[in-house]
Formats: C-alpha cells, sequence, structure tokens
C-alpha cells in the first residue's frame, strides 16, 4: 500500500478499510443506504426538535460501533467540522449583543447602555436562553447531518456508491464527470506529493524564510498547472481514441 | 455500414509533417506504411515524436503537410468530423497510451474496460461478453472490481490494454507498452503481443527497448532526433545496423564495455 498524502486522502475520501470489511451497514444495498441518507440529511433539516436531532447523532453512533467503522475517523469527520461550522461560527448567537432574550449566564455588567457603531449593548452581555437552544440546534443539526452523510460514506465503497447512482436514474455524464474527478483528485495529489519531495531531496538546507523561497513555490504551481492541462489534454485524447464523442 | 474497403495497405503515410502550437516541432516530413497483419516498430530515442506519430495514426492530431491514408481513405479533421465515418474508424483503429494513468479513469477496472464497447453503443450483454473476453485475455479477471487507483504499473498497463482490446480493433496502437515495467511484467505484456499477432491484429508499437524489440515487431522504421523516418528494414537487419542506431541516439557507444543491449564497446 502506497504510503503518503495521497494514500491518507485516498483511505479518507473513500474509507477503503472501512467499507471493505463486513458489517451491518456494510452489507446493506447501496441504492438503499442513499435512499436512506438522502431522506434523513432532508429530515435533519427540516426538523428543530432537540432530541429529535440528538437521537440521530445517537443511533449514527450506535450503527458505527455495531458496524465496526474505526471510531476515531469516525469521531474525527463528524465532530471537528461540527464543533467549527455548528458551534464556533455560531457562537455569537448565544450572547445577547446579537441574538436578544433571556439572560442565562452573565458575562459582563456595564454601568449603562453602550453603543458600539450599529451594536446596542444593553446593560450587560449575557448568555441568553433562546440564544442557546438556536446555537445547540444548529450545531446538532450540522452534527446529525454529518453524521449520516459521514457514516454511509465510510461503509460504502467509491464503486458501489457510483454503480447506485447510476442504478437509481443519475445519469451516465453526471457519474463519468464523477468518476474522472474523483480520480483526477488522487492523480494530482500525487503529484504535487512527489513534487513536493524531489523538491526536498534538493534541499541542502531548511531556511524557512530564506530569500527566494516563494520562486520554486511559484514555479511549481506553474509548472503543475501546465501538467494538469497536458494530462486533461491526453485524457481527452485517451477517451476520443476509444469512440468518445462528447457527453 | 463499410467505410474501409478492405486494402493490404492499413497505414499510408507521405510526408507526414506537425508541429505543437507554439511551433514546437512534432514530426518532419515522416513517410512509412504498414500492411494488414504487420507488426511494425517504430524505433526512436526520447522525445523523436514517437509518440506523436502515433496519434496522428490514431487521428487525434492532424498533419500540417503531407498525407495519412487509412485502408486507402484519407483521414483529417474534416473527414473524422462525419460522426459515422469516425465511429467506423475508432471501432478499427485502438491507441493504448504510454501511461496508462491517462486512461484509466473510471471507479473500476469493469466499467474502465467497458468504456469503449458503452461509446459505441453495444446492447449491455454485448458490452459485458466484450469486457469480460478482454479481461479474460490479458489474464486480469480477477481485477475487475477493483479500482484503477489501487493496481501497479504492471496491472494498470494490462487494464488499458483490456480496455483498447474491448472495441476489439483490428489495428493496434501501442505507445511505449513495456516502459516502466519490471521484468515479469514486460515477458507478460510481450506474450499478449504474440497472442495478437496469432490473430492476425495489425499491430504498430512504439518503442526504444532495444531487449523485447525482436518479440514485438517483424519491421522497424527508426525515427530519430530530427523527428524523421532516419531508416526502415527487417528487425534483424535495424539491429545489426550500430551505425544507423549509433546516429540515431537509440545506442551509445563507449571505451569501457558494459554487456548489455544498447552499449557497444569501441
Amino acid at each position: 500500500m502506497k504510503k503518503g498524502i495521497s494514500s491518507f486522502l485516498f483511505q479518507a475520501l473513500t474509507s477503503a478499510e472501512s467499507a471493505g470489511v463486513s458489517g451491518i451497514l456494510q452489507d446493506l444495498d447501496p441504492r438503499m443506504k442513499l435512499i436512506s441518507c438522502l431522506a434523513l440529511v432532508i429530515l435533519v433539516s427540516l426538523v428543530h426538535n432537540i432530541l429529535l436531532l440528538a437521537g440521530v447523532v445517537l443511533i449514527c453512533l450506535i450503527l458505527s460501533i455495531v458496524s465496526r467503522v474505526r471510531l476515531r475517523a469516525y469521531a474525527a469527520r463528524v465532530w471537528i467540522p461540527a464543533l467549527i461550522f455548528g458551534g464556533l461560527v455560531s457562537l455569537p448567537a448565544a450572547v445577547n449583543i446579537f441574538v436578544p432574550g433571556e439572560p442565562l449566564l452573565v458575562l459582563w455588567r456595564f454601568s449603562g447602555p453602550v453603543v458600539l457603531g450599529p451594536l446596542h449593548i444593553q446593560e450587560e452581555i449575557a448568555v441568553t436562553h433562546q440564544g442557546m437552544l438556536s446555537l445547540l440546534t444548529l450545531f446538532l443539526r450540522v452534527a446529525a447531518t454529518l453524521s449520516v452523510v459521514i457514516l454511509v460514506s465510510m461503509t460504502t465503497k467509491w464503486q458501489d456508491a457510483l454503480r447506485a447512482l447510476q442504478d437509481m436514474g443519475a445519469s451516465r455524464p453526471f457519474i463519468l464527470m464523477l468518476a474522472i474527478t474523483f480520480r483526477y483528485i488522487f492523480l494530482f495529489v500525487n503529484l504535487i506529493e512527489n513534487r513536493n519531495l524531489a523538491l526536498r531531496s534538493r534541499s541542502l538546507v531548511e531556511h524557512k524564510r530564506r530569500p527566494g523561497r516563494a520562486m520554486p513555490a511559484a514555479a511549481s504551481a506553474g509548472a503543475l498547472l501546465k501538467k494538469y492541462i497536458e494530462k486533461s489534454e491526453q485524457l481527452h485524447d485517451a477517451m476520443v481514441s476509444r469512440g468518445f464523442h462528447g457527453l | 455500414m463499410q467505410w474501409f474497403p478492405v486494402v493490404s495497405m492499413v497505414f499510408d503515410l507521405k510526408n507526414v509533417s506537425f508541429s505543437y502550437p507554439g511551433g514546437r516541432p512534432g514530426l518532419a516530413s515522416v513517410s512509412l506504411e504498414v500492411s494488414d497483419g504487420e507488426r511494425v516498430a517504430i524505433l526512436g530515442p526520447n522525445g523523436s515524436g514517437k509518440s506523436t506519430l502515433l496519434k496522428v495514426m490514431d487521428g487525434l492530431l492532424f498533419p500540417e503537410s503531407g498525407s495519412m491514408l487509412f485502408r486507402g481513405a484519407p483521414i483529417t479533421k474534416q473527414i473524422l468530423s462525419n460522426r459515422k465515418f469516425n465511429r467506423s474508424f475508432r471501432k478499427s483503429v485502438g491507441l493504448v497510451f504510454q501511461d496508462p494513468d491517462v486512461q484509466l479513469f473510471t471507479s473500476s477496472v469493469r466499467e474502465e474496460v467497458a468504456f469503449g464497447p458503452v461509446q459505441l453503443e453495444l446492447p449491455d450483454e454485448e458490452v459485458a461478453a466484450r469486457v469480460n473476453n478482454a479481461l479474460a485475455f490479458l489474464n486480469i479477471q480477477g481485477l475487475g472490481d477493483r479500482s484503477p487507483f489501487q493496481l501497479s504499473a504492471g496491472e494498470k498497463k494490462k487494464v488499458a490494454i483490456a480496455s483498447v482490446l474491448a472495441v476489439n480493433p483490428d489495428v493496434l496502437l501501442l505507445d511505449e507498452p513495456t516502459a516502466d515495467l519490471d521484468p515479469r511484467s514486460v515477458w507478460e505484456i510481450v506474450d499478449v503481443f504474440e497472442k495478437l499477432h496469432m490473430e492476425k491484429k495489425t499491430i504498430v508499437v512504439s518503442t526504444l527497448d532495444l531487449h523485447v524489440l525482436p518479440e514485438l515487431a517483424d519491421r522497424v522504421y527508426v525515427l530519430d532526433e530530427g523527428r524523421t523516418i532516419r531508416g526502415s528494414g527487417p528487425t534483424k537487419d535495424i539491429l545489426s545496423d550500430l551505425e544507423l542506431l549509433h546516429e540515431a541516439n537509440i545506442i551509445h557507444m563507449h571505451k569501457h564495455g558494459h554487456d548489455h543491449t544498447g552499449h557497444v564497446h569501441l
């Protein structure tokens, strides 16, 4: 097995290891998984009930355990983006500066109302009940959506997913484009990886800020773009050679 | 509809010249002929225009001057824009690229091999049969459900050949098929060539590998660094013409010796 960024990315995107083992979700028909996934994502985006959202997250966690999915990888893919996009980004909504509401926890008290440009801050800055509720809802919604999508992606082989899409009526050009895009991500990550290694193998001293360091990076980006165009042209030629005449 | 008459001359190139955009030369007045069922090699150093020549023969690039006939029919951009003619030509001629990565892009080997037959709009059963036959021909039935990403260089090359064979062309163009392969894979590919030859396929192969040349071709055209044909003849004669090979930069001569093909002692 190849080592390196491309290999890591391949594992991360295809979940080749966890999708290859035998488990409850792995043994399910990929079409059923895709349809269920779509239905659950729509459901999660419509409901506002925190308990229901938490239930989806919990069920996904249990399913990941019984399907022998690597928990660490699963948790990293679900909880890190959920914390960033559902937690940190919406954190300001929890305080009464942006969303007024019933104070739950006072963080700072002023002697009187404060006006900062367009912001009219009341006598105190506090975490509100309503703010916490919306923060928690958003966070759980993101976590539940990610849980469903990541769980399905980690228990379904990439080629099975594409085949399922085809069986479900997705157009052939769409699937072809998806397959080509997916394949070429790896080819180019591999190319970048090798280029980077070649650059490092010729770097005699480690000077992170040495003058002219930007030059190889710029030249490398230019060469990569050229290579990308060249490969794309060759790919097109290879398709035309086998009778392809446009999507 | 039969577009191409059954004539013994498969390719007839006359004074074909080609330049890439920006003026980079590709081919300079190349003339060659390939007959039905022949095994012909294009031998030349790096950058001599071998890949360009094969692309011209596959109707992917078009000569700036000179002419190319395929079974007596001129091949031009305008003629190939006719969908029915194009389809007939693509069914007859298949090109295996040097870098299999540009050829393999689907999510599984089976789908990759099916790409050509699907483009020919064959019925599903026929597509499946052709895929199975091509995989069996290359002895890679076990790779069918694998992703091309996970294959070794030798396996990728075999899948690339299978993906072209599934179209069942009469003429096969192969760009350096043994390049970058380990010895076992090289000889497995050579065996495939032998089987194709037994099936009366016309084979044009580009190479700079003198070790396997006698196994790949009966006749050789030598391209030099001027991107033109410097010589041609039966493989045995070409391999014994050290002066020609040296002038074309296919072998080099030096005073200390190694007992390998491609090195000649003075």
